[in-house]
């Protein structure tokens, strides 16, 4: 007896882990269902797919399963897919080499927005309501009464780095480079400062019609006005590059992608892609029928967008309900991957970006804004804020009041303000 | 599969393929349903119209019987559009409900039809396969999935303790 059961022990051993699941199955009758390593006895390319499905965090679950899990969800294009994918074009380091580093920088970053105390924590008390905000990777900008102020991220602190007495603002944009800051008026004028002298670099100013959106990338300098046509200039060499208004649609939000595109959305949430060079039309995406399908699109939408590559061009679309992340082939004039999301009933969304919105809460009682929350793709709530945080340190001048102001960017930074206040967060370390 | 009620349909003869399985169990099925497999419609391309059945055999009767089940249901489906760029965001959670139910399977039917799917070359099918297999892991913690799936912790003290170290900043909070 004793050599049977070792000669079945050695040809069990000797088994693919599917037949051996399959011989055990049939040795140990009155078990129904068959569990087996899937995973393990799939081909390696069919596990592949499987595991390229997967979003980060549970990719980082497979790797501590066993080693052959380990192996294969650890293979370099697996985890490079997966975090792409999951990244949603906001930057991760270039310099960390390996996937499973850039799977735990990202998981690390997630882990942030809902663990951390933010690194950055400041309260601002501007005793007028505040008329508009900016944020990029180093700044925040807001304007209120007739100040424009920026603030930089020194070590762990945000200091007060550009202070103008100016007149309100309507549309403000910092550069990514932090070099220089947009702003656009009430009294139909828009000017390009350099962050570091606080000079004026450039102005426009428009006779009739008011300019409603203003963006900066480098030199190239958008305007949009009332009607909806935009203007691209050159600012430093001074000079209107393009003029763009298409005939039959009111565009409404625009961003600068890169060099080569400005990306615009029309009332009715479709998305158009202009080259910045002539201002000449590259691509329609019907994101309105997506976007109608699902949602009353009578809210005009606002628009982030960004190249991840030459080529492809990533779009949010949002108005204060509903929140849609697309991308866009600029060579084949396709759109794909689709994600639409609702704000849900009580929250209004403040600000998105491509893989966060920030929404505010009127839960508990109509009287004001309760809280703000941070949502990840895939209706996650990562981070909730009640409102009294915001403006530790000064004195808010009641909660209620109009609506709260934020600017949110995927570098796990908020800029969220009630009224009379302004708080400045960061999540990066 | 041809029984259509109401207004009588134009009549189209419709061309037969035989399938034979690993154990020898044989399956008629139309063009159209025999041609979501890649595999046999590159087959069926180059035999031309044949009386002959065709031999499957890395599929047992029970599997095949469940493929063709699926490739009738779908063989109205319009072609699939090929992805152009390979870091299109893939979704899981677009299951339609058919799918879904024809998906409650156990582990080993689930396993047969992924291999099934991949032999036959019949994209669709593999996608949902791998979209299921997908759906069970994810959400789950490491402990959870060799639950699920029998599977043996193997790894030694020494890489037990590079992963703790690697995943440690979710611990210090």
């Amino acid at each position: 007896m004793t050599s049977v059961c070792c000669s079945l022990r050695e040809i069990i051993a000797g088994l693919s882990p599917y037949e051996a699941a399959v011989a055990r199955k049939a040795l140990l009758e009155g078990q129904d269902s068959l569990s087996f390593d899937v995973i393990a006895c799939l081909p390696r390319e069919i596990s592949y797919l499987i595991l390229g499905l997967l979003d980060p965090r549970s990719l980082n679950e497979c790797a501590q399963v066993a080693r052959l899990w380990r192996s294969r969800a650890m293979a370099k294009d697996i985890v490079g897919n997966v975090v792409r994918r999951a990244a949603h074009g906001c930057r991760l380091p270039a310099a960390a080499g390996s996937g499973h580093e850039l799977l735990r920088l990202l998981l690390e970053r997630e882990w942030r927005w809902t663990h951390d105390r933010p690194t950055i924590c400041k309260a601002v008390a501007t005793f007028s309501s505040i008329a508009a905000l900016a944020v990029s990777s180093e700044w925040f900008a807001a304007s209120y009464g007739r100040r424009l102020l920026a603030w930089r991220v020194v070590g762990g602190d945000a200091v007060l780095s550009f202070d103008v007495w100016t007149i309100s603002a309507k549309s403000l944009s910092i550069c990514s480079s932090g070099e220089t800051l947009a702003y656009a008026s009430y009294l139909r004028h828009a000017v390009v400062y350099s962050l570091a002298t606080r000079e004026e670099q450039f102005t426009v100013r428009s006779e009739v019609e008011g300019i409603d959106q203003v963006d900066i990338l480098h030199e190239y300098f958008a305007l949009q006005k009332q009607s909806g046509a935009i203007e691209i200039y050159n600012w430093k060499q001074r000079r209107l590059l393009a003029r763009i208004a298409p005939p039959g649609v009111t565009l409404c939000s625009m961003k600068i992608c890169s060099r080569e595109w400005i990306a615009a959305a029309s009332t009715d949430w479709n998305v158009h892609v202009f080259r910045i060079a002539d201002g000449s039309s590259v691509a329609t995406v019907d994101s309105g029928s997506v976007a109608c399908r699902d949602h009353a699109t009578d809210h005009r939408p606002r628009l982030k967008a960004t190249a991840l590559r030459p080529e492809l061009v990533k779009v949010a679309l949002f108005s204060s309900h509903y929140w849609l992340v697309f991308d866009v082939h600029a060579r084949s004039m396709r759109a794909q991957g689709f994600t639409a999301q609702h704000a849900g009933d009580c929250h209004v969304i403040l600000d998105a970006h491509f893989s966060h919105m920030l929404t505010a809460s009127k839960a508990g009682g109509a009287t004001g804004w309760q809280s703000a929350h941070v949502n990840a793709s895939g209706r996650r709530c990562l981070l909730s804020i009640p409102a009294p945080s915001w403006v530790t340190g000064c004195r808010p001048q009641g909660t209620t009041g109009g609506m709260p102001r934020a600017a949110i960017d995927d570098d796990n930074m908020l800029a969220s303000v009630q009224q009379g206040a302004i708080a400045i967060l960061r999540f990066a370390r | 599969m041809s029984a259509v009620d109401g207004p009588e349909p134009p009549v189209v003869q419709q061309i037969m393929v035989k399938l034979v399985s690993s154990d020898n169990e044989e399956f008629e099925v139309s063009m159209a349903v025999a041609e979501l497999s890649m595999l046999l419609k590159n087959m069926l391309g180059d035999l031309g119209e044949t009386e002959d059945a065709i031999p499957l055999p890395n599929v047992t009767g029970k599997v095949l019987a469940k493929v063709i089940e699926y490739c009738e249901h779908h063989q109205n489906d319009p072609p699939l559009i090929m992805d152009e760029y390979d870091d299109v965001p893939k979704r899981a959670d677009d299951i339609a409900p058919w799918d879904e139910m024809f998906m409650k399977v156990d582990q080993e039917m689930l396993f047969e039809i992924l291999l099934a799917s991949n032999y036959m070359d019949i994209k669709p099918l593999l996608d949902l396969g791998c979209k299921t297999v997908a759906n069970m892991i994810r959400g789950k913690s490491a402990e959870e999935i060799r639950k699920q799936f029998n599977i043996v912790n193997d790894f030694t003290e020494e890489e037990l303790a590079q992963i703790k170290k690697e995943n440690e900043w979710a611990e210090t909070n």
